[in-house]
């Protein structure tokens, strides 16, 4: 029986890379991102290989509907996220309404999809960030929110047996977040996202062979260097 | 036709883990071997993704090791080592009694007899009559108010042979996919592969698919059958095998362990099904192979059973021609050695 992959997210970036693979891993896709035009597109591209269920809007606000019209899901990839203003804002001018939106997308429509999608799910993936362990000026909004998921996936472990979460820090990418974050910094040398991806394939299928409930993991550091 | 014989001598023996010579469980080396015009390349294993294509599915057993050696004593006062091989569906235990841990077994039919009684610690084992034609191998009772399996992972360590004199943890017996506990001696083959190379692999757009084989006990001699093993071959273990064979990949087997479940796994009218239970088949080059286009292996014995295997692979001729190269440049033997692709 083939397997069912929620990708929030999936449109652009880290999340259409994740997509894309897991789609020639044989996996049925739900996909989510906020703009319909680049997903419908994305789901048009990867219909050549699976059944794709493709669902615009913002994650934090149809997430009940999205978990409706996905059904059985078995593995949830928590990976749209929200930057929050920019340039970005330090925290002693941080708009404290735009604060609970970056938390809203960030950790709180990862916890919802998973309450959602609990009865069938084995794996949750949820991206993180190193912004969610270390202190950088201007990241402390969507730092704080990516260590509130993780916290939140830490616990989530602990109180359902049989579920794998697991954290991942996909490190520094070329992507276009990336490029909003930090303009003028110098991105040739940062991977694609496509040469990240596989690690987060072989991370969801390491969780499938029974990995430890809980498991926090740096993608890079399993991508040799080459 | 016998099996491939040489002489192996001592320092080709790897005594310690790899990641104890060098800088990694995946620092050995990779011997890669063309079937189709019988060339070598003397590589690293950590090239593997270069020698495989996009589209080719590795196939990889996930079976754990167990701590299958436990410390016996004789009715005499006799102290030696005893294997617990495989643990069959009738309750009975297939076991190997070995002097002192070491791989002379000589005589060693002769002076066991039926019904004789071992004391392991809390717990006996009691042989009941030879396993088949072996000299080697006994069915066993064993009597213990532990399940075999808590047994073991209590009081057993793992099995280890005279060229290795240290003791080493289970974990140096584990593959890193490694996820159902069950065999006697670890699948050797995997033990190289990190979670690194699995996603070189994956970027390769090697794909790649698992089953389990739970291998007993591997010192046969070498008149010996492999004896009878489980395994599971799943549902989405076939399609993969299906569908790369439908784009024109190859099926590359991680051990021959692989080989003996996939070749296992087939129906009547030769269809790779997913099956699941007990193994009798033993590949040989007149058998032939129907599923596996290429094993990753590490370097067997002389005239070692599963060097048949490779031969209904790959011919005798090439693997004599391999064999005499790994000789020649110094391949490690053995669990902890180097490894063989024969693409």
């Amino acid at each position: 029986m083939k397997r069912t992959a929620l990708v929030t997210g999936a449109s652009q970036g880290l999340g259409l890379a994740i997509a894309r693979l897991l789609a020639q891993h044989d996996f049925n896709l739900v996909l989510n991102a906020r703009r319909e035009a680049p997903l419908l597109e994305v789901a048009r591209e990867l219909a050549r290989f699976t059944r794709v269920t493709a669902i615009a809007g913002d994650i934090s606000d149809i997430a009940e509907d999205v978990a409706a019209r996905a059904g059985h899901v078995d593995v949830l990839i928590n990976n749209a996220s929200e930057l929050g203003p920019l340039p970005m804002p330090r925290l002693a001018e941080y708009p404290w309404d735009a604060l609970l939106r970056v938390f809203r997308v960030n950790a709180v429509a990862p916890l919802h999809l998973t309450q959602l999608l609990l009865p069938t799910l084995k794996v949750v993936i949820n991206i993180s960030s190193d912004a969610g362990v270390n202190a950088y000026p201007g990241w402390g909004g969507y730092g704080a929110s990516k260590a509130a998921l993780e916290h939140l996936s830490r616990t989530l472990a602990e109180e359902n047996e049989g579920l794998r979460v697991v954290v991942v820090d996909p490190g520094d990418m070329n992507t276009e977040m990336h490029r909003n974050a930090t303009p003028g910094a110098d991105f040739t040398s940062m991977p694609t996202p496509d040469l990240v991806a596989p690690a987060i394939v072989e991370i969801v299928e390491a969780a499938f062979d029974g990995a430890p409930r809980f498991a926090r993991v740096e993608a890079q550091q399993m991508m040799v260097a080459s | 036709m016998s099996p491939l014989d040489f002489e192996l001598p001592h320092d080709l023996e790897a005594r310690v883990p790899a990641e104890l010579r060098g800088d990694g469980r995946d620092d050995v080396r990779l011997l890669v071997s063309n079937t189709e015009d019988d060339s070598l390349v003397h590589a690293h294993f950590r090239e593997l993704p270069r020698f495989l294509n996009p589209g080719d599915l590795v196939v990889l057993n996930t079976t754990a090791t167990l701590p299958a050696a436990v410390t016996a004593v004789r009715g005499n006062g006799e102290t030696i080592a005893l294997h617990f091989s495989t643990a069959l569906p009738d309750g009975r235990v297939i076991v190997e009694p070995r002097w002192n841990g070491s791989s002379e077994t000589n005589g060693a039919h002769g002076t066991k007899q039926t019904f004789e009684t071992f004391t392991i610690p809390g717990a006996g084992v009691t042989l009941l009559e030879p396993y088949r034609d072996s000299s080697r191998l006994w069915l066993a009772r064993f009597d213990s108010d532990l399940p075999l399996r808590a047994y073991q992972q209590r009081h057993g360590h793992p099995i280890a042979y005279s060229y290795v004199d240290q003791r080493f943890p289970i974990d140096a017996y584990q593959t890193v996919f490694a996820r159902d506990p069950g065999s006697a001696e670890m699948p050797s083959a995997g033990r190289a592969f990190t979670r690194q190379l699995l996603v070189c692999l994956r970027r390769r757009g090697v794909r790649l698919a698992k089953l389990v084989l739970h291998a007993g006990v591997a010192s046969l001699e070498a008149h010996e059958r492999p004896h009878e093993e489980f395994f599971d071959v799943q549902q989405r273990t076939v399609d993969e095998v299906r569908r790369a064979k439908a784009r024109g990949g190859k099926v590359v087997a991680v051990g021959t362990t692989v080989v003996r479940a996939l070749e296992s796994s087939l129906d009547a009218s030769g269809e790779l099904v997913a099956t699941r239970g007990w193994t009798d088949v033993v590949i040989t080059p007149e058998r032939g192979v129907r599923v596996v286009d290429a094993l990753l292996t590490g370097f067997h014995e002389p005239k070692a059973t599963h060097l048949a295997m490779l031969e209904a692979i790959a011919g005798r001729e090439h693997i004599a021609k391999s064999y005499a190269a790994a000789l020649e440049y110094g391949y490690l033997w053995h669990e902890f050695g180097d490894l063989h692709l024969i693409v």
